[in-house]
C-alpha cells in the first residue's frame, strides 16, 4: 500500500492505495464519490470520465497513483453552492437525462468540450461526445442540451464582461 | 384539447437533478457494513457436464468468506411460467453455453474473489454442441434438454381467414426472407446485484436492476425455498433496460446464497465482458414471408414463419416467437393472415426479449410493400395508407381497435421529411426509405397484469403514492407523480412516490408488458380519484357545498360556484383523522385483454380482445451509400409515431430517439460473433459495435395523438413501437439508393459491397 495525496473538487484526501488500483476504483470505493461509474473497465464507454487539469479523462484507464498532484473534478464536483451549472441544468431541462448512468461523464465530457470550444457546431459536439456512450437517449437531447449549454455560458461571459 | 396543469407538458423529471449531479445510487454504488464481493466461475465449455467440482483451494484462500456450487442448492428449476421451467440458476448437472455459472465467491475484495476463482477446480465432461437454430432442430443433432425434442420449444400456428384459398385468388405472390444477428440490449449499468441476509430474521434484502420486483421476488421465493414475505427487492435507480431484465438471473441468485452462507451482505458486480456474456441477448430470426395480392394492389394474404435462435434457456424468448406476430397484427388490414413461430435451443447466451419484437418481421413485409407497388406501379406511400388499419375496425382475432392513426402518421411524417420532392429525385447513392410499424399494450399475463396503487396524505396536505412500478430510466416515476398531481390538482412537489419495493407497494406487471402508462398509470388515476372523492366528501360536511360543486385545485377544496367558499386539504385530512377515518386512496386497474390466459397461451388465445389497445407509426430515413467503401451514413430520420395523448412530450421524444438510435445500431452495426466452439468474441462495446454520438443523426419526431378510450387521459403506450419503423425505412432508402435489397443484417460495409459486386456481375 502506497500513501497518496489526492485533489478532488476541491478538496485534499490522504488515501492508502495500492499501485494497481485506478482512479475509477479509488474514488467510488474509497472516498465514495459514486457519480463516476464502472461502464466497461477498458475504455469503450466515457462512464468513468473525469477531468484531470482540465481535461477529460477515463479513470478506468488512470492508476490512481498517477493522479496525484493534479487537479481533478468529477460530477460531484460540478454544482457550486447548491447551483447546477448551466451544462447539468441544461440537460436537465432538455431531457437528456433519461436512466442516468451515463450522465456524469457525459456531463464532464461536455464541460473539457466547451472549455476548449466555447460555440461549437452541432457536428462538433457529436464528434466531440462520441467518447462518451448512451443507450437510452439516442443522444438527439444531449447534443441539443450542449448546444443550449454553450449559449448560456456565452451569454454569462458576456454579462461578466 | 382539455387544458390540463400537468399533464401533456414538457415537465422535467423529478430524478432528473439527482442523476445530474451523480447523487442517483444505482446497485453497484450501494454500500452496506461488512459488505463482501462475489464473483462467479464459468464455464469455458458450450456444453459440457460437471463431472466434478474442487473448492477446497478456494476455501482456504484468506479473504474468502464462502464458496457455493450447484451441489448446495435446491433442486428447484427457475423458469417464467411453471410451463417453462428449465434453467438451475447455478448449474447442477450440465452447463448449456460458455459463461454459465458453475460456482461462486464471496471475499473480502475483488481482487481476493478473483483469485479463488482460479483456485476452483472443475472436470468437465465435453458434449457436442450446436450453434444456430437450423442445426439445432435436425434429427440427431445434440440435444440441450432432456423434455425437449429437437429442441424445438415452443412451436405454434396462428391462422384466420383462409391463407391458401385467398393465395390462388391472387394475381401476384412475393415471397421473400431476412436474418439477422444477434445483438445484446447495452444497458449501460453492468448488471450488478446486492444481497443482504439476516439470520436473526431470516429475511432476504435484495437490489438489482430488474423490469418487475415481483417477478424477482417470486422466482427467488421459488429456487431458494424461502416464503414470499422473507424476501423484499427494494427501488434502486436502474441503467436501462430494453426488454433484458426480463427474469432474474445468476447474479441475484448467486449473491443471494452467498450472503446466507457468509450471514454478510454481498454484492455481485459483473464485468461489462460478463454483460455481455451472460446476462440476456435478443433473439436472431430467419423471417419467410408470402404475399398475395391483387393486380391493383388489393393484398388478401400473408404467410410467415419466424425460426428463433433462443439460446441455452428459455428466458422470454419463448415469447418473443409470437410477439413479432402480436405487435404487428393490427398494423395493416389483412383478412387472411398465417403465421408459424418456431424457436430454437441452442448453446449460446439464452435470448430474452427486446423492445419492438417484430423488428425484423416488419423489415420485411415493408420491403414486400415497396417490391408491390413497384412492380405493379403503384405509389407505396397510397398502398400503405390504402391498407392502414383505423380506428373502429375489429381484426380477424375478434380485437377491437379503440384508437389507431397510422394513415395520419404516414402523412405527417411524409409531409415534414420532403418525401414527395425527394423520392426519386436524389442524387446517386442517396436514398430515401419509409418504413411503419405498430405495437400492442398489454399481453395476456393472467393476474400479474393487475396494477394497485394507494394514495395517502400527510397532515400538511402533501401525499405519497404507492405503485409497484418501476424505471429503468423511461421515466415512469414521473409520469406517476404527473397523474397523481393533475387528478389531485397538486404540485408535483407536494407528492411523494414510493414505488416498486415488495414490501412496500402493491402487485404491478413491470415493465416488460408495455403497461406502465396504460395499466400502471390507470391504477394511479383510479387511487388519486378515490383520495380525491373522500376529500371532497368530508369537505361537503365542513363547508357546506354540495358534491357537484365541489372543485380539489392548488391544495384547496373549494366550490365551484364561488372559489372563496373553500379550505385547504390538510384540514380534511386532519379532520378526517379526528373523525376516526383517514384519507387513503386506493386504484387497482386490470385491463380488458383476455387475461384469464397465460404468457405461454399466444397461440392457443387466439380469439377476443388479444391487446388492449395499439400504437403505430410511420419513419423516414434518408441515407447516403458510399459505394467505393460501402458505408452506409443515415443523414435524416423523421419518425411520426403513435402513443395516444402523450402525457410527457419531452420524454416520448426521449424514449422514441433512444430506440431509433438503438434500432439504427441494430440495422448497420451490431452483432454477436462466436467462435467454433461457442466462446463470444464480441465481448465488449468496441468489438459489439454499439453506436456512438456520432454515428446517429438528428431523429426528428412527431407525436400523433389519437385519444384513447381507457388510456390514462388517453395515453396508450411509447417505449415498444418506439424506432420500429427506423429498420425498415433504413432498408428501403438503401434500395433506393443502389437498388439493392439487403436481407441480411447488420448491413456492414461489407454486406454492401458484396451485394454491389454481384449486381455489377449479374448487370
Amino acid at each position: 500500500m502506497k500513501q497518496v495525496s489526492l485533489t478532488v473538487n476541491g478538496e485534499v484526501y490522504e488515501v492508502a492505495v495500492e499501485p494497481w488500483w485506478t482512479l475509477l476504483e479509488v474514488l467510488r470505493e474509497k472516498l465514495y464519490l459514486t457519480g463516476a461509474k464502472r461502464g466497461c473497465d477498458r475504455g469503450d464507454c466515457g462512464a468513468c470520465t473525469v477531468l484531470i487539469d482540465g481535461k477529460a479523462k477515463l479513470s478506468c484507464l488512470t492508476l490512481a497513483v498517477k493522479a496525484q498532484g493534479k487537479e481533478i473534478l468529477t460530477v460531484e464536483g460540478l454544482t457550486r453552492d447548491e447551483e447546477l451549472h448551466p451544462i447539468q441544468r441544461a440537460f436537465v431541462e432538455q431531457g437528456a437525462v433519461q436512466c442516468g448512468f451515463c450522465t456524469p461523464g457525459m456531463v464532464l465530457a461536455a464541460k473539457a468540450l466547451l472549455d476548449r470550444n466555447p460555440t461549437p457546431s452541432e457536428e462538433e459536439v457529436s464528434e466531440g461526445l462520441s467518447g462518451n456512450l448512451c443507450r437510452c437517449t439516442g443522444y438527439t437531447k444531449i447534443i441539443e442540451a450542449v448546444l443550449v449549454a454553450s449559449e448560456t455560458m456565452e451569454r454569462r461571459q458576456e454579462t461578466a464582461k | 384539447m382539455k387544458d390540463y396543469s400537468v399533464i401533456g407538458k414538457r415537465v422535467v423529471g423529478i430524478d432528473k437533478i439527482k442523476k445530474v449531479t451523480g447523487a442517483a445510487k444505482f446497485t453497484a454504488d450501494l454500500f452496506l457494513p461488512g459488505m463482501l464481493h462475489g464473483k462467479a466461475l464459468r464455464s469455458p465449455y458450450a456444453h459440457a457436464r460437471i463431472v466434478k467440482i474442487d473448492t477446497s483451494q478456494a476455501e482456504k484462500l484468506p479473504g474468502v468468506r464462502a464458496v457455493i456450487t450447484g451441489r448446495e442448492i435446491p433442486r428447484v428449476k427457475f423458469g417464467l411460467t411453471k410451463d417453462i421451467r428449465d434453467q438451475y440458476l447455478l448449474a447442477i448437472d450440465k452447463v448449456r453455453y460458455v459463461g454459465e455459472e458453475v460456482a461462486a465467491v464471496a471475499a473480502i475484495d475483488e481482487d481476493i474473489a478473483e483469485e479463488a476463482l482460479s483456485l476452483i477446480k472443475v472436470e468437465y465432461e465435453e458434449l457436442p454442441a450446436v450453434f444456430d437454430a437450423e442445426s439445432a432442430m435436425k434429427e440427431g443433432a445434440p440435444q440441450l434438454h432432456d423434455h425437449v425434442e429437437r429442441n424445438i420449444s415452443p412451436q405454434g400456428v396462428i391462422h384466420f381467414g383462409d391463407v391458401d384459398k385467398a393465395f390462388a385468388e391472387c394475381d401476384h405472390i412475393y415471397e421473400d426472407r431476412v436474418a439477422d444477428a444477434k445483438v445484446s440490449h447495452g444497458q449501460m449499468e453492468p448488471y450488478t446485484a446486492l444481497a443482504a441476509y439476516d439470520p436473526a430474521s431470516g429475511s432476504l434484502d435484495m437490489w438489482a436492476p430488474n423490469q418487475s420486483p415481483f417477478t424477482r421476488r417470486r422466482a427467488l421465493s421459488n429456487v431458494l425455498q424461502m416464503p414470499v414475505v422473507k424476501i423484499r427487492y427494494h427501488n434502486v435507480h436502474m441503467g436501462g433496460a430494453f426488454g433484458g431484465l426480463s427474469d432474474p438471473f445468476p447474479a441475484e441468485f448467486i449473491a443471494a446464497l452467498l450472503s446466507i452462507k457468509s450471514k454478510r451482505p454481498v454484492r455481485v458486480a459483473y464485468s461489462r465482458e460478463e454483460t455481455l456474456i451472460a446476462i440476456r441477448h435478443w433473439p436472431s430470426v430467419v423471417v419467410e414471408m408470402k404475399v398475395g395480392v391483387k393486380r391493383d394492389g388489393t393484398i388478401l394474404a400473408k404467410d410467415c414463419k419466424l425460426t428463433l435462435d433462443g439460446g441455452a434457456y428459455m428466458s422470454s424468448s419463448g415469447l418473443a416467437a409470437f410477439q413479432s406476430y402480436m405487435h404487428l397484427e393490427a398494423l395493416y388490414r389483412l383478412p387472411n393472415v398465417r403465421y408459424e413461430g418456431i424457436r430454437a435451443y441452442t448453446n449460446k447466451t439464452p435470448s430474452s426479449m427486446h423492445r419492438l419484437q417484430a423488428y425484423q418481421l416488419a423489415i420485411l413485409e415493408e420491403m414486400i410493400l415497396e417490391r408491390i407497388a413497384q412492380d405493379l406501379g403503384l405509389d407505396s406511400v397510397e398502398l400503405r395508407k390504402q391498407h392502414a388499419t383505423q380506428t373502429g375496425d375489429i381484426l380477424p382475432s375478434g380485437t377491437h381497435i379503440t384508437s389507431f392513426a397510422l394513415r395520419e402518421c404516414i402523412d405527417k411524417v411524409v409531409a415534414v421529411s420532403g418525401w414527395r420532392e425527394k423520392k426519386g429525385k436524389l442524387p446517386p447513392g442517396h436514398g430515401i426509405g419509409i418504413g411503419c410499424s405498430g405495437s400492442y399494450t398489454g399481453f395476456a399475463m393472467g393476474f400479474r397484469l393487475n396494477s394497485s396503487a394507494l394514495v395517502k396524505f400527510n397532515e400538511d396536505g402533501s401525499c405519497s403514492v404507492f405503485s409497484g412500478c418501476i424505471d429503468n430510466g423511461q421515466g415512469n416515476e414521473s409520469m406517476l407523480i404527473q397523474i397523481a398531481a393533475e387528478v389531485l390538482g397538486m404540485p408535483m412537489e407536494n407528492i411523494e412516490l414510493i414505488a416498486g419495493d415488495t414490501a412496500l407497494t402493491p402487485q404491478d406487471p413491470g415493465t416488460y408488458s408495455m403497461t406502465a402508462a396504460f395499466v400502471s398509470g390507470n391504477a394511479v388515476r383510479l387511487a388519486a380519484a378515490d383520495a380525491k372523492q373522500q376529500i371532497m366528501e368530508i369537505a361537503m360536511s365542513m363547508i357546506g357545498v354540495p358534491a357537484n360543486d365541489l372543485e380539489v385545485k392548488e391544495g384547496r377544496v373549494f366550490a365551484k360556484s364561488s372559489p372563496e367558499k373553500g379550505i385547504r386539504i390538510e384540514s380534511v385530512v386532519r379532520e378526517a383523522w379526528r373523525r376516526g377515518t383517514a384519507v387513503q386512496g386506493r386504484g387497482s386497474y386490470t385491463p380488458p385483454a383476455i387475461s384469464e390466459h397465460g404468457w405461454a397461451d399466444q397461440t392457443t388465445a387466439t380469439r377476443g380482445q388479444r391487446g388492449i389497445t395499439y400504437t403505430d407509426g410511420a419513419t423516414v430515413a434518408e441515407v447516403e451509400v458510399d459505394q467505393e467503401t460501402g458505408v452506409v451514413k443515415v443523414l435524416n430520420v423523421w419518425q411520426a409515431y403513435d402513443c395516444g395523448f402523450a402525457l410527457n412530450p419531452m420524454a416520448v421524444e426521449g424514449q422514441w430517439q433512444g430506440a431509433a438510435g438503438q434500432m439504427l445500431g441494430r440495422t448497420l452495426f451490431e452483432k454477436h460473433t462466436w467462435d467454433e466452439k461457442g466462446r463470444l468474441i464480441t465481448d465488449s462495446f468496441l468489438d459489439f459495435r454499439m453506436p456512438r454520438s456520432s454515428d446517429i443523426p438528428k431523429v426528428n419526431t412527431f407525436i400523433v395523438e389519437p385519444i384513447d378510450p381507457r388510456g390514462p387521459f388517453g395515453a396508450k403506450e411509447v417505449g415498444i413501437n418506439a424506432g420500429g419503423g427506423v429498420g425498415p425505412a433504413i432498408v428501403n432508402a438503401i434500395h433506393d439508393a443502389i437498388g439493392i435489397w439487403i436481407k441480411e443484417f447488420p448491413i456492414t460495409p461489407e454486406k454492401v459491397l458484396a451485394a454491389l459486386e454481384e449486381k455489377e456481375g449479374g448487370a
